[in-house]
C-alpha cells in the first residue's frame, strides 16, 4: 500500500504542483544581490541598534507618529463618504435572460506601462499587475483613462487610494501613512470606506485550542483595535473570515469554515456599532456542501454557494438580501461557483455559468435579466468593485479563467469596465489580476 | 546536506556570496513548498523571494550547532507563504475542476481514480496535505517536516497515520483492483 499510495500521490502532486517555473533560483538571488534590497537591510539594522541605543528618544518619536496619525486620521474622515443603498427583494429563482454583448477585440501585445499615474488621489482607481513586469504595480480611473504605474506595494483599498502593507499604510507614492500594529499571519481587510482596517482573530493554525472564541475586531488607520463581538471559534484547522466590512453601513459579514476544501459551516451578520447578530444561517455538515460566500460591500446582499459533494456537481447561487431573505437562485457551471462578485450597491452581480464557465454574464439581482454578456470563450479572472453607488464593474477576462498560466504565473487579461446599464467598455492594456 | 562551516562562517559575517551558495540548492524545493501552501506560482516566487531576503537578514543568528540549513529555511519559507494566503486582494472563488487527466495504473480506471484521490486529499486538513507534500514528494525525513510546521517527529507521524488511514476509505475500490 505503502509504495503504491506514495506513486499516487506524487502523480497527484506533480499534476497540482509541478515543477517550478524556469530561472527562478537565478531570479530569487538576483534579485537579493540587488543595491535597494541590502540597503534596505542595512538600514534596518541600523535603525535596530539605533532603537537599542536610545530607547527613551523612541519613545518619544512614537508618541509624535501616534499624534500624526491621528492628525491625519482626522483628515482622512472629514472627506465625503458614499452612503450605502439598500435594495428591494425579489422572487426568487430569477433567470438570467440574453441580452447586449460586446463584441471581442483582438488584444494587443502588451507593453509595460511606464508613465507614472497622475489621476489626483482623491480619484479612485483600479489597481492592477502590470502585463509586462509582474512585480510593478500599474493603476487606470474607473473611465478607463489616466493608466499609469504606481510607486508603492500592498493590498489597496476599495477605493486604490491606500495600500496596506504588513507594518504600514501607504499612500499611491509609497509614502508611509500610518504604521499598522499587530498585523499577525492573518492580513486584516479594508472596510469599504477605505479608512478602517477590520480582522478577526485568533487565526486558525498551530496552538489554537479547539473552541477557542473568535473576536472581530476594527481599528482606525494607526489607531487601537476595538472588539465588536465574538463569533464562532477556532482551532487548528478552522476559523472565521470576513466577507464584508461596511464601517458605511455598520454591518459586517462573517463567514465560520473549515480550512479544509470547501466547507462552510456559518454565516452571520453583524452590526459593527453594537455587536449584534442581524441575522445569521448555519450550514450544517450533512447539508449541501457551501464552499464560497461572497457579499455587497455593505453587507446588504450575500450570495452563497452550493453544491453537492464529491465528485461535485449541481452548482447553485443563492442571493439573500439585508434581512437574510433569499432574493434570488442562479445556476452554476460544471466547475464551480455561479457568482463572482457584487457590483457596490449590490444590485449586480458577476455571474460565471454554463457547461464551460463561458457564458460570463452581469446581472440585475433584481430582476434577473442580463445587462451584459462577455464575449463567447472567455472566463473571469478577476473582478474589481468601483466604489460608487451604481458603479460599474471591472472583469477581467482570460481564455482559460485561470489564474495562473502555464508559466505558473498569473496569466494577462482583459480587462473589461461595465456600467449599471451594460454599456462596456474595454481597457487599453492588458493586465494581471 | 552537511554544511561546510566556512560557508557558514561567512555567511554570517555578510558575505552574501556564501550565503547564495548555502540556500541556492534549496530555492526550488522552497518555491515547490510555496506553491503547494498558496497554488499560484507567481505567489510563490514573491514568497520565495521574500523569505529568502528575510533569512539572509538572519542567517547570523544561526546557532554553531547547525547541520542542515534546509528545515530552517523551510519554515521561514512556510510561514511567509501562510502569512500571504489569505491576503488576496481579488474577490472571485473558485472550486477547482475534477482532475480529468490523472496518471493511473490503467486507462480504463483513469476517471473515477482521478476523482477518488482528488475527493480523499480533500477531506485532509491544509496540514495533513502539506505533511505528505514535503515526505512524498520533497523527500522530506519526518524530523525536518516537524521543524518546518512547529510539530514534534511523533506529531508529524501521527498526522501522516491519520491521514493516509482516513484516505482508505475513498482509495478502498482502488486497493481492491
Amino acid at each position: 500500500m505503502d509504495d503504491r499510495l506514495r506513486q499516487e500521490l506524487i502523480a497527484y502532486f506533480d499534476h497540482e504542483v509541478g515543477q517550478p517555473p524556469a530561472g527562478i533560483r537565478d531570479r530569487v538571488l538576483h534579485k537579493l544581490a540587488e543595491p535597494g534590497l541590502l540597503d534596505r537591510d542595512r538600514r534596518a539594522h541600523r535603525r535596530v541598534r539605533l532603537l537599542g541605543q536610545v530607547a527613551g528618544a523612541a519613545a518619544f518619536v512614537i508618541a509624535i507618529a501616534a499624534f500624526a496619525g491621528l492628525l491625519i486620521l482626522t483628515r482622512l474622515h472629514q472627506t465625503t463618504t458614499v452612503p450605502a443603498t439598500p435594495h428591494a427583494s425579489a422572487p426568487p429563482n430569477a433567470e438570467p435572460t440574453a441580452e447586449p454583448t460586446v463584441a471581442p477585440t483582438p488584444a494587443a501585445s502588451p507593453t509595460r506601462v511606464s508613465a507614472a499615474f497622475a489621476a489626483p488621489d482623491s480619484v479612485p482607481a483600479i489597481v492592477f499587475g502590470d502585463p509586462v513586469d509582474r512585480t510593478q504595480k500599474d493603476a487606470v480611473a474607473w473611465d478607463g483613462s489616466g493608466l499609469g504605474r504606481l510607486a508603492t506595494d500592498g493590498a489597496p483599498n476599495p477605493a486604490g487610494t491606500l495600500f496596506l502593507t504588513t507594518t504600514s499604510v501607504k499612500d499611491r507614492q509609497g509614502r508611509t501613512v500610518a504604521s499598522v500594529a499587530g498585523i499577525g499571519k492573518k492580513p486584516p481587510t479594508w472596510s469599504d470606506d477605505g479608512r478602517m482596517l477590520c480582522r478577526t482573530t485568533p487565526d486558525a493554525g498551530l496552538g489554537v485550542a479547539a473552541g477557542t472564541p473568535v473576536s472581530l475586531q476594527v481599528s482606525p488607520l494607526g489607531g487601537a483595535w476595538r472588539t465588536v463581538g465574538q463569533y464562532g471559534t477556532a482551532d487548528e484547522n478552522s476559523g472565521v473570515d470576513i466577507a464584508a466590512c461596511s464601517t458605511l453601513n455598520d454591518r459586517a459579514v462573517l463567514v465560520g469554515r473549515m480550512y479544509q476544501g470547501p466547507s462552510v459551516r456559518q454565516l452571520w451578520v453583524v452590526q459593527l456599532s453594537t455587536g449584534r447578530v442581524v441575522w445569521s444561517r448555519p450550514f450544517p455538515s450533512d447539508g449541501a456542501t457551501v464552499f464560497a460566500v461572497i457579499a455587497s460591500h455593505d453587507g446588504a446582499s450575500v450570495a452563497v454557494g452550493r453544491a453537492t459533494c464529491c465528485p461535485t456537481s449541481g452548482f447553485t447561487t443563492t442571493v439573500y438580501g439585508p434581512g437574510g431573505e433569499p432574493v434570488g437562485m442562479f445556476a452554476g457551471h460544471a466547475g464551480g461557483y455561479a457568482g463572482a462578485a457584487f457590483s457596490w450597491d449590490g444590485s449586480r452581480m458577476v455571474l460565471a455559468a454554463g457547461a464551460d464557465e463561458t457564458e460570463v454574464t452581469v446581472i440585475d439581482v433584481r430582476t434577473g435579466t442580463t445587462v451584459w454578456r462577455a464575449p463567447a470563450g472567455r472566463k473571469v479572472a478577476g473582478v474589481v468593485v468601483e466604489p460608487v453607488a451604481g458603479g460599474r464593474v471591472g472583469i477581467a477576462l482570460n481564455g482559460t479563467g485561470a489564474f495562473a498560466g502555464p508559466d505558473g504565473y498569473v496569466p494577462a487579461a482583459d480587462l473589461y469596465l461595465v456600467d449599471a446599464a451594460g454599456r462596456a467598455r474595454k481597457v487599453d492594456t492588458q493586465i494581471r489580476p | 546536506m552537511r554544511l561546510e562551516s566556512g560557508l557558514v562562517d561567512r555567511a554570517r559575517a555578510g558575505d552574501l556570496a556564501a550565503f547564495e551558495a548555502l540556500v541556492s540548492p534549496l530555492i526550488e524545493s522552497a518555491s515547490q513548498l510555496a506553491r503547494a501552501i498558496l497554488r499560484d506560482w507567481h505567489e510563490a516566487e514573491d514568497a520565495v523571494q521574500e523569505a529568502t531576503f528575510k533569512a539572509w537578514r538572519a542567517v547570523a543568528r544561526l546557532r554553531d550547532d547547525t547541520t542542515s540549513l534546509r528545515p530552517w529555511y523551510l519554515t521561514i519559507v512556510a510561514n511567509e507563504a501562510r502569512s500571504r494566503r489569505r491576503g488576496r486582494w481579488w474577490n472571485v472563488i473558485r472550486l477547482a475542476e475534477p482532475r480529468s487527466d490523472f496518471h493511473g495504473p490503467g486507462p480504463e480506471e483513469h476517471a473515477s481514480q482521478s476523482v477518488d484521490l482528488e475527493r480523499a486529499m480533500r477531506l485532509l486538513s491544509d496540514r495533513e496535505r502539506l505533511i505528505l507534500f514535503m515526505h512524498y514528494y520533497l523527500d522530506l525525513p519526518l524530523d525536518e517536516i516537524g521543524r518546518v510546521l512547529g510539530l514534534s517527529t511523533q506529531g508529524v507521524k501521527s498526522r501522516m497515520y491519520r491521514a493516509t488511514r482516513s484516505m482508505r476509505p475513498a482509495l478502498r475500490c482502488q486497493e481492491g483492483l
